[in-house]
């Protein structure tokens, strides 16, 4: 699994599972676009908790590492959030509570992580929880 | 099952010297509260506050909101499972201090949100301001990092509501509600002409201030399960989320969820209420389809007739509602689900972040994006700091003369999605 990101705690916690995105949001979201329409498959929902995504300067989002065949639904998705995104209006954040949200955006991606964890292929194909534990 | 809930009505919440209920007002000892509290080894001090109704006050950031309760006869304790021993509640008789909440506020992350305006035109979109509110402020010790920060609040609030449930034990209510939830096959054998009705209750369950619990277990960690209804009443799930605070259900909203009160209130006239599932609402997809897969196979299995589905949060949970929808309306089963918009300002953007074309009979809690001023308050409980960076709050919100403009978000329950609140189009 790849982690897709412009969170600086993710690319801590996950280190080289982490495709760090030195940009927006919306940066993180079309770069991950770009990546299912080449065979990479969605993990996590691209719109993750309920801060909302005009609201937090920050985003990580779960893909496979692997390709396969295209995933309409994993595209819709994405383009959903995208529109979502582009829709609602933007706001200038408050640079001194970027950690908070780098923590709330950490916590909720560690989530799916463990998530992903509990799937067989991920623990047999992998090498075992490095990817986590570092 | 059978449950009957006693209710002691409460007008009024007084300081004293020690706690106890009179008439109908609550007196409370600061003193006695806080050596419950301070049990927490996180917490470095407590402060209190009193809001009434109509008061010139704000409370900001709220975090939770729970009613204070009291187990009397049959099994089980208030909030099983986290502060009660693990065992089955929902039957016998709990004591309500009704018209009583203890509210909790304090800095978990710093762009935190809800609003509990006690009077004024943001009262008017919150049903805490008509409550008598006792709240918490609680101050933790430093080095504490904002989950066990958050957990340190959330058992809090419990604890208080506990401590002034305990008041009521020997109390004779004023008047005695009593839900009976059948077993399925007698309840089909009963009413067996009526269409047999369920409801799928969702739980925001993500991450940190995300997160809800049902008998003390995370409900991430959960598959869907059947509960009754007047479980849930008597404390079986508790909530441990705020953010976005229009739209997430508090521990108060689920002790009294207004969908199940309005199924007992027609089930055995012109439909059967036989079934309640509760799923969850995840971040990884792989969850999101195998929780909404074992969703419809329950509705399914019970050869439910009409299935209520209720959301809690926006975004991403939008996905897993029209999961639910689909899956639910290919069993054949008939389904109206309830969610609210974020519709941006004006109210002419697509509501929801997802869509399905089974998803044709819905209703709206409101729109979360609608604009509201707020006058300046006299009291402020908690901080202002933060209203301007709440989800629903943005910069420079904050006139000259103290008026605020928030996003209808901001505000504890203004659009919640299981109708408790006032937004109507009536």
């Amino acid at each position: 699994m790849l982690i897709v990101s412009n969170n600086p705690m993710v690319e801590a916690a996950f280190g080289d599972s982490c495709v760090f995105i030195d940009g927006r949001a919306l940066d993180v979201l079309i770069y991950v676009r770009d990546m299912l329409h080449k065979g990479h498959k969605l993990l996590s929902h691209p719109l993750a908790g309920s801060v909302k995504p005009y609201e937090s300067p920050i985003r990580s989002v779960c893909v496979s590492k692997d390709k396969g065949a295209y995933d309409m639904q994993s595209i819709l998705l994405m383009e959903n959030a995208i529109d979502r995104y582009k829709t609602l209006s933007q706001r200038n954040f408050i640079e001194n509570h970027n950690e908070d949200f780098q923590l709330i955006d950490l916590s909720l991606i560690q989530s799916a992580v463990e998530s992903r964890f509990q799937d067989r292929d991920y623990l047999t194909t992998q090498s075992g929880g490095a990817m986590y534990e570092t | 099952m059978k449950l009957e809930l006693g209710y002691i009505p409460i007008t009024d919440i007084e300081f004293a010297e020690r706690s106890y209920v009179e008439g109908s007002t609550l007196y409370v000892s600061k003193e006695e509260l806080s050596d419950v509290l301070l049990q927490d080894e996180n917490i470095s001090s407590v402060s209190f506050a009193i809001a009434l109704p109509g008061d010139k006050t704000r409370i900001t950031p709220v975090k939770d909101v729970i009613e204070p309760r009291v187990k009397v006869e049959g099994k089980g304790g208030m909030f099983p499972g986290v502060l009660s021993k693990v065992d089955i509640v929902g039957s016998g008789r709990t004591h309500v201090l009704k018209g009583a909440a203890v509210v909790t506020t304090g800095k978990i992350v710093g762009f935190q949100e809800g609003i509990i305006d006690m009077s004024g035109p943001g009262a008017e979109y919150t049903p805490f301001s008509k409550t008598c509110n006792l709240v918490l402020v609680i101050t933790p010790k430093e080095g504490v990092v904002q989950h066990e920060h958050e957990h340190t609040v959330r058992m809090a609030g419990l604890r208080a509501a506990a401590y002034l449930g305990e008041l009521a034990r020997e109390l004779e209510p004023e008047t005695i509600e009593t839900y009976e939830f059948l077993p399925l096959l007698e309840s089909i054998e009963r009413y067996p002409d009526l269409p047999r009705v369920g409801y799928v209750k969702m739980l925001q369950s993500q991450g940190l201030l995300h997160d809800t619990y049902v008998y003390g277990v995370d409900a991430k960690r959960t598959l869907p399960t059947l509960i009754s209804p007047t479980e849930v009443m008597d404390g079986a799930i508790i909530s441990g989320n705020c953010v976005s605070a229009c739209d997430k259900n508090p521990t108060y909203v689920h002790q009294n969820n207004p969908i199940v009160h309005d199924l007992f209130k027609r089930h055995g006239k012109d439909l059967n209420f036989c079934a309640m599932i509760i799923t969850n609402e995840n971040v990884y997809l792989a969850d999101k389809i195998r929780s909404s897969d074992r969703t419809a196979e329950i509705c399914g299995y019970l050869k439910l007739d009409g299935v209520i589905i209720s959301e809690e949060g926006f975004g991403n949970p939008d996905t897993d509602l029209m999961m639910n929808c689909r899956k639910i309306s290919d069993k054949g089963i008939k389904t109206v689900v309830i969610t609210d918009e974020y519709a941006g300002r004006d109210g002419s953007s697509q509501s929801l972040a997802d869509a399905d074309p089974s998803c044709d009979a819905l209703v709206t809690g409101g729109n979360a994006n609608e604009v509201i001023t707020l006058p300046k308050m006299d009291k402020v409980i908690g901080t202002e700091a933060y209203v301007g960076i709440i989800a629903g709050g943005w910069d420079k919100n904050k006139a000259e003369d103290g008026t605020i403009q928030v996003e209808l978000q901001a505000i504890t329950g203004a659009t919640s999605e299981v109708g408790f609140g006032y937004l109507s189009a009536r």
